[in-house]
């Protein structure tokens, strides 16, 4: 059976209705690309307020001072959600929380560091993930989760945004602060001759479409709430349509 | 004040006797054969052609290292004996990104200087514990950490040194190491081309030179050895950003304030920008 989770930064807590949260399992919340989108206390309250049950912190990878820091809010957020899963973008991040919880806190590797590992040998990563108590590996390329051989190793997979590159030189800072700019928008943006194509930026992060619905097989899927809603219907029924066709 | 050591990336045996008679202390290469991370460069033949490179350093009393960072499940057994071959053959270290290669390494007992890669993204003291534990010897700090974030890893208890980039000249916009975007070809890379939203233009932002220069300072001030080269794809960019770095590696070495170096560091670079846009027309 194939959980389904939706995803979140603490920006669009607001478009999280309990309507939309009826059609989740999970409930996936902060960044995994930026240090800025991470969840405060109060944030992660007002989703327990709107009655989830199930959390998962997204980070990103983390200087040193931001990586104590959230170790402290994290805590605190056990506190909130004892069950609360880490979905990790900092292999750091992972070294500090399975010492200080001794592997009691469920791990993911988040994209876009899992990019290198779904390359990776297989039977390392499969003891890599026993070993570190990692038990999903996160990612957008569905491609590579049907070339996978191995065993050992689960997947989630999220949609419809592609993960294509990020940067900490945000295009929504203004003086090197951070004032949560991005909230709302994303931006569209055009190659110039001779290149023809398009793609998008959402907070630091540039991404293009997943189109298709996720693959077979994978453990958990993850829906970007940003994409609309009504966005993962209509890829369903697209792809109903499809397969009908076909 | 001493200034830093250079490291510079090489692809013939002609290269290394230039670097060589240029004044630098390290040198690093590839093999065509193993997955390593540069755009277009120019790599070695064949693991004997690098051990030669390597005892030719060696005479020279300067060190060559291997890079094979990239990760590429099917070429594992053969990237882990090739780096056998290699160390065996005296090369002085490797230079890794894939945590699947390095734990087979281990499992070899391929003893050598193992430097992490840039593209591994050691941005904090907790990374750099986890993979001190798979030997890591150096780390190359990610392009996008600011020295004042590096400041507790690098004063780790694992004596792991690092070395940094001559940013202003080789880095990458975006996460280079987690980047799919499409960057081939030769001199102009994707991220710096026009785009469009709508009506209005956008680039993707850099940061200038004079704020790289000043984490270049400060990188050295915080007992960052070595700056690095990359491997261009046009050799003679890369012999341009070498005598760059050489310059501003001895001005470092006079013990300037901040200020002053920047400054001297900026016209240095300013007579540079003229060369390579002279070597831009020509080539």
């Amino acid at each position: 059976m194939t959980e389904r989770a939706v995803s979140i930064t603490p920006l669009e807590l607001g478009a999280l209705t309990r309507k939309v949260l009826q059609g989740y399992e999970r409930v996936y919340l902060g960044s995994e690309f930026c240090q800025h989108l991470l969840p405060s206390l109060d944030e992660v309250r007002e989703l327990k307020d709107k009655g989830v049950k199930e959390l998962t912190v997204l980070t990103p990878l983390l200087p040193t001072a931001q990586l104590r820091s959230f170790l402290k809010l994290f805590d605190r957020i056990l506190g909130l959600f004892p069950g609360a899963e880490l979905s990790l973008g900092d292999l750091g991040l992972m070294r500090a929380v399975n010492r200080a919880y001794g592997g009691s806190v469920p791990l993911l590797l988040a994209r876009p560091v899992s990019a290198d590992f779904i390359r990776m040998d297989e039977r390392f990563l499969a003891r890599f993930f026993s070993e570190n108590n990692l038990r999903l590996l996160e990612t957008d390329e569905p491609d590579r989760i049907a070339a996978f051989r191995g065993r050992g190793v689960k997947f989630s997979f999220h949609y419809p945004f592609k993960y294509l590159s990020m940067t900490r030189l945000c295009p929504f800072m203004k003086g090197g602060v951070c004032s949560r700019a991005c909230a709302g928008r994303t931006l569209k943006i055009q190659q110039t001759a001779p290149y023809r194509g398009s793609f998008f930026l959402k907070n630091n992060f540039y991404f293009a479409e997943n189109r298709g619905l996720p693959p077979e097989g994978v453990a958990r899927t993850v829906f970007t709430l940003a994409a609309g809603p009504r966005r993962e219907k209509l890829l369903s029924l697209n792809a109903a349509a499809r397969k009908k066709k076909a | 004040m001493r200034g830093m050591k250079l490291q510079v990336g090489i692809g013939s045996l002609e290269e290394l006797d230039y670097y060589l008679g240029e004044g630098a202390d390290e040198l690093y290469c590839g093999l065509y054969s193993i997955p390593n991370h540069v755009e277009g460069a120019r790599n070695f033949s064949a693991p004997a052609e690098v051990i030669a490179a390597g005892e030719r350093a060696r005479r020279a009393g300067r060190k060559l290292f291997f890079a094979a960072n990239e990760v590429h499940k099917e070429l594992l057994g053969r990237t882990a004996e090739t780096i056998k071959e290699l160390v065996e053959g005296g090369i002085d270290g490797v230079i890794i990104k894939d945590l699947a290669l390095l734990d087979a390494l281990r499992e070899k007992k391929v003893r050598t200087h193992y430097i992490l890669s840039t593209l591994s993204y050691c941005m904090n003291a907790e990374t750099l514990a986890f993979y001190s534990g798979y030997g890591i010897k150096r780390v190359a700090l990610p392009e996008q950490l600011a020295p004042a974030e590096a400041r507790e890893l690098l004063r780790n208890p694992y004596g792991v040194q690092a070395e940094v980039f001559l940013k202003h000249r080789e880095c990458c916009i975006n996460y280079n190491g987690l980047c799919f975007l499409d960057c081939h070809g030769g001199l102009t890379t994707f991220c710096k081309r026009p785009f469009r939203t709508g009506k209005d233009e956008y680039r993707m932002a850099g940061p200038g030179a004079a704020e790289r220069l000043a984490e270049l300072y400060d990188y050295h001030r915080l007992g960052v050895e070595v700056l690095k080269v990359g491997r261009s794809p046009v050799k003679e960019a890369s012999r341009l950003i070498f005598r760059e770095a050489r310059q501003i590696a001895a001005l470092l070495g006079l013990g300037l304030p901040k200020e002053r170096f920047v400054a001297r560091a900026l016209r240095i670079k300013a007579g540079f920008d003229a060369l390579y846009r002279y070597l831009g027309k020509t080539i």
